[in-house]
């Protein structure tokens, strides 16, 4: 039931995100053909990379991924839906998904226009994370996040980019604990923002 | 035990020089594949593995890895690799085991669908691995026979990115065979130096 629960949120965010997409496309592309699409959600992108909640009673040890999305709402600002998807020991065994709004502190990522955001940039996270980790059992808000991304090369105009040792930390509400929140490496390749959307 | 034994059995013991004697083997074979381009480097991987036998040793960790892949055939290339894996287990963060294999990367091909997730022109391979892994807790033990298949590898000249790769340890002690393992690789990101 606490799987099914998770996988319908986990489809309800694609949705969602799907609809964010389709709502923004035509947005992108007057705004690509205007050169200025500052404020308004520029770009698009599909997340693929590790991700975890560590020393969490409600998580053992095994692997985890990260599926998700990124948004561009702003020059700095990006909203993510993510999951964190156990894979070891047992697949889709664990499903955490929600958003994250997520702010570059070194710079532009993206200006919207035929100009390269940063290529090398920190961001700093917040989040809203569902999960069935408490003791009733309940998919429900369970977490809220903080965290920092120190390494994150690449950029939407050039189409990919590599989040590097994304550090910080979970806070269980319903049960009161603390879980540390990570990630080796998230990849993000781009579909809509990239650097052929303005040319 | 929680760290690397040095005290193994005599069966271990052999073992252990036959794969030092064929990593010596390849490596003098080096010089016949005079490879135009960078053969070796280090990765580091996102692994998780569950222990079928020894559930307790199911884990999350983290790889590091070196890899030799001194010729450049367009099929069937070899390649030597080393891996240690730390990670953690229901009794803590510790180092989990190191594997040697030969890989075998059966075809390359830069005509392929997974050109989108690299910046750069890319080769996509599948690889075989096949090797030997010993767990750091039971290194009185066989070293287990380990297979693994890439199913996403794409190389360029200083990189290769790999991708969901699932893996078998087998234990092939008692005379039978039996899975003692299986795990799988999220990532590995090797950078070819040399």
């Amino acid at each position: 039931m606490r799987k099914t629960a998770a996988l319908v949120c986990i489809v309800i965010a694609f949705v969602f995100g799907g609809g964010v997409l389709f709502a923004t496309t035509d947005a992108l592309q007057d705004s690509a053909a205007t050169g200025s699409v500052r404020g308004g959600a520029f770009d698009f992108g599909l997340t693929f990379g590790h991700g975890a909640l560590s020393f969490n009673e409600y998580t053992g040890p095994g692997l985890s991924a990260t599926l998700g999305a990124t948004f561009g709402i702003t020059s700095r600002l990006e909203l993510d839906v993510v999951s964190v998807v156990e894979l070891v020991p047992v697949p889709f065994a664990d499903v955490v998904v929600g958003p994250e709004i997520s702010y570059a502190l070194l710079g532009e990522r993206s200006f919207g226009d035929n100009r390269a955001g940063i290529g090398i940039n920190t961001y700093v996270s917040a989040g809203l994370l569902f999960a069935d980790h408490a003791s009733d059992g309940n998919f429900a808000p369970t977490y809220l996040t903080l965290s920092l991304t120190p390494a994150v090369v690449g950029s939407p105009y050039s189409g990919k980019r590599e989040r590097l040792a994304k550090i910080g930390a979970a806070w269980n509400f319903r049960d009161n604990s603390v879980s540390l929140y990570w990630s080796i490496a998230l990849y993000d390749y781009y579909l809509v923002g990239t650097w052929k959307d303005f040319q | 035990m929680t760290g690397p034994s040095f005290f193994m059995p005599s069966v271990v013991r052999r073992q252990f020089l036959v794969v030092v004697f064929l990593i010596i083997s390849f490596l003098s074979l080096a010089p016949l594949g005079a490879s135009p381009v960078r053969s070796f480097g280090y990765g580091l991987s996102a692994i998780g593995e569950s222990g079928i036998s020894h559930p307790e040793s199911t884990m999350g960790g983290i790889g590091l890895s070196l890899a030799y892949a001194p010729f450049s055939f367009p099929w069937f290339e070899p390649s030597l690799k080393g891996e240690v894996v730390a990670g953690n287990t229901s009794s803590g963060f510790s180092l989990r085991f190191v594997r040697a294999a030969m890989g075998f990367d059966l075809f390359r091909t830069l005509r392929h669908p997974f050109s989108v997730m690299t910046n750069n022109p890319s080769a996509w391979s599948v690889s075989l691995d096949i090797g030997v892994q010993f767990d750091f807790d039971r290194m009185d033990e066989l070293p287990k026979l380990y297979l693994a298949c890439t199913p996403i590898k794409l190389e360029d000249k200083d990189f290769w990115y790999e991708w969901c790769a699932p893996y078998l340890t087998l234990d092939c002690s008692d005379g039978g065979v039996s899975i003692d393992s299986w795990g799988f690789v999220l990532f590995r990101f090797t950078y070819l130096v040399v």
